[in-house]
């Protein structure tokens, strides 16, 4: 069995090389970004922390606590510059309303920008753009679309497409691309054959939750946070995106191994998934009661078995949750091996 | 002789549709097995239960002594298949699709693909398969078959994409084959091809074996076409060897094995106006189960 192994996965990994490189970099970009996002939200609390002292009077005798010297010089610009961009935003003009009332003397005059105070300010153009210090961050709507959309769903959507593609491909693909023929013809057992195809998914997998924690942790390097996380709690939310991929694969894979044709695994796999986040974004839309009936679908979901940030910061619920996963996905790989060990092969024509 | 591979009562059915239909055959060690018949006669069903791809509804098919469902693993290192339907992993050179399929065997055979895939099939590695003709890809797929140090070769439509003397060099292979004690079996919609090569022929219809041909017996018989001056005569003396196969007034058309000598002797004392002796190809005992004018019912299976 093992001889043929490594062929069979170097194959499989020659085949897959764009679509898992392609992941990995948008699962790298993504981490890397999400140390962006936050190097950029704290610089923003440092900066309306700073606005606010300018605005009383306090620069001058005290420094932010968490901002470093080289932070403080750019954003104390910034904040020089608020009564500029202040027509814009409603509560800054209250701001200033307020310390006007307050008979605080005026802010002196702004020196020109220097070179690597515009060097600074062109590195936060995705802050500029999205408001600059005027932007309301506690938005609902704002904190949302970052969190979710931005930083959220992507990761998860990534491995759960690289288990759906590679669970579809095993056996149905192969038999419909006539590619079967040509291996199962050879002295390969029809497990080793499966297993191939299982620890090829795997090493994407190990790669994705590798690429999540580097892309971190080399953000790190270019963009100051002020709490850098541990290995550990980069880690469980990575292993735990993974293992719903993991879920998704064993599942695609088992009703890959009953058909001859790779859409309808594809498909049925595609809308179970778009069906468990349906149910979970109604089971967990704000304000509803735990015993209410569209909780139900939210707890039958896949995406039920995430959470960002309790992972994160706990680890809770990580492991009973990447225990069901990786059930789920041993579950699929044993029905799939049954499955195929005891079906025909019938030629692609 | 001894028998490698064995098939008993093989039945395969989808439905209330008989894809093979009681076959029992025998194929002899170092013997060029010919498979005759249309498509969907059984052929590749046959192939595929014999490789494992396929489970028999009943019956059993073994190679070996080995059971092809059961022990199939087994059998397919004893056995080399080139599919008729040919799909490969275009993404690979000629040199990569060789070497992938050579390591699923333990990496042995690589260099002698690699030399009949360039010598003799003159076949450029370098490029990739998917840049690769019909032709060029049943030729690599022939160079990794041949190239397979096994006992048995199953060649499904080997030659269907070739040109012509590309299929005389695939021939030659086939005998080289055998000539090194492998045992072939050939099937094929060229009778021509079939009939050069093979040591016996089974023809096969709908799912059931109507005919197993010897071709060396065949190859001595020959036919005779004999023109009387007046009406043919009924019968004819049993030692002669004679089989009347047609039967037109004057004209008779018979099948006839043993001595020519005799056979000339008595003709020369008969009122013949003309004589022609020949041999029978393949074709006129293929049209016995395949011509348009046969019904299921005036044929009976082995």
């Amino acid at each position: 069995m093992t001889k043929s192994l490594f062929p069979l996965i170097n194959r499989l990994l020659v085949e897959t090389r764009f679509f898992l490189i392609f992941s990995l970099i948008a699962l790298f970009g993504l981490s890397w970004f999400s140390v962006l996002r936050t190097s950029w939200s704290e610089g923003r609390q440092e900066t309306v922390a700073i606005r606010e002292q300018a605005q009383r009077g306090e620069l001058a005798k005290a420094a932010p606590k968490k901002a470093s010297e080289k932070k403080d010089e750019p954003k104390a610009e910034i904040a020089k510059d608020e009564p500029k961009s202040e027509p814009k935003s409603e509560p800054a003009k209250d701001e200033t309303k307020t310390t006007e009332a307050n008979a605080t003397p005026p802010a002196p005059p702004r020196p020109p920008d220097t070179d690597a105070q515009r060097q600074q300010r062109r590195a936060r153009g995705f802050y500029q753009f999205m408001g600059g210090p005027d932007m309301d961050m506690s938005s609902g709507a704002i904190e949302t679309m970052m969190l979710y959309f931005l930083t959220v769903g992507i990761p998860i959507m990534i491995p759960l497409f690289w288990g759906i593609s590679r669970g579809s491909s095993a056996v149905a693909a192969e038999i419909e691309r006539g590619t079967m023929d040509m291996i199962l013809s050879r002295p390969v057992s029809r497990t080793a054959y499966l297993m191939a195809h299982v620890i090829t998914t795997l090493i994407g997998f190990a790669l994705m939750i590798v690429v999540l924690i580097a892309g971190n942790k080399i953000g790190e390097q270019f963009h100051s946070v002020d709490l850098s996380p541990s290995f550990k709690a980069l880690a469980r939310p990575a292993i735990n995106v993974v293992a719903m991929g993991l879920a998704t694969f064993g599942l695609t894979l088992a009703m890959s191994a009953w058909d001859l044709v790779r859409w309808r695994p594809n498909m049925i796999a595609s809308i179970l998934t778009i069906a468990q986040l349906v149910g979970y974004a109604i089971a967990n839309q704000p304000g509803t009661e735990d015993d209410s009936w569209y909780k139900v679908p939210g707890k039958l979901s896949i995406f039920s078995t995430f959470y960002p940030i309790e992972g994160f910061v706990k680890g809770e619920k990580i492991g009973f949750n990447v225990m069901v996963l990786s059930a789920v996905f041993v579950v699929g790989v044993i029905a799939a091996i049954l499955r195929f060990n005891s079906r025909d092969l019938p030629a692609n024509s | 002789m001894e028998t490698i591979i064995t098939t008993f009562g093989l039945t395969k059915q989808y439905g209330n549709f008989f894809a093979l239909r009681n076959l029992s055959l025998e194929v002899h060690r170092g013997e060029v097995f010919g498979l005759l018949g249309p498509n969907g006669s059984g052929k590749t069903t046959t192939i595929r239960t014999i490789l494992g791809l396929i489970k028999a509804s009943e019956g059993r098919a073994s190679v070996m002594g080995l059971d092809c469902w059961h022990d199939s693993l087994m059998v397919r290192e004893r056995v080399s298949y080139l599919p008729g339907e040919l799909r490969m992993f275009g993404y690979l050179s000629g040199y990569k699709h060789l070497k992938f399929l050579c390591d699923l065997r333990g990496g042995i055979g690589y260099d002698r693909a690699v030399q009949i895939a360039e010598r003799i099939l003159e076949l450029d590695l370098k490029k990739k398969v998917r840049q690769y003709s019909t032709g060029m890809k049943q030729k690599l797929a022939l160079a990794q078959t041949f190239s397979d140090p096994v006992e048995i070769l199953i060649l499904d439509e080997p030659t269907s994409a070739l040109d012509p003397s590309a299929r005389e060099l695939v021939l030659d292979l086939v005998l080289n084959a055998k000539s090194q004690g492998q045992t072939v079996i050939f099937s094929g919609h060229v009778l021509s091809e079939v009939e050069r090569i093979s040591d016996r022929v089974a023809i096969m219809r709908r799912g059931q074996l109507m005919h197993i041909e010897d071709m060396h017996t065949r190859r001595c018989a020959r036919m005779v076409l004999a023109r009387f001056e007046g009406d043919a005569p009924q019968d004819f003396p049993d030692d002669l060897g004679l089989i009347v196969r047609r039967r037109d007034g004057r004209e008779i058309l018979c099948e006839h094995q043993g001595e020519i000598k005799s056979l000339l002797d008595w003709f020369s004392r008969q009122p013949i106006s003309e004589i022609a002796i020949g041999t029978e190809d393949l074709r006129e005992l293929y049209d016995r189960f395949h011509s348009p004018d046969v019904r299921d019912e005036d044929l009976l299976p082995i």
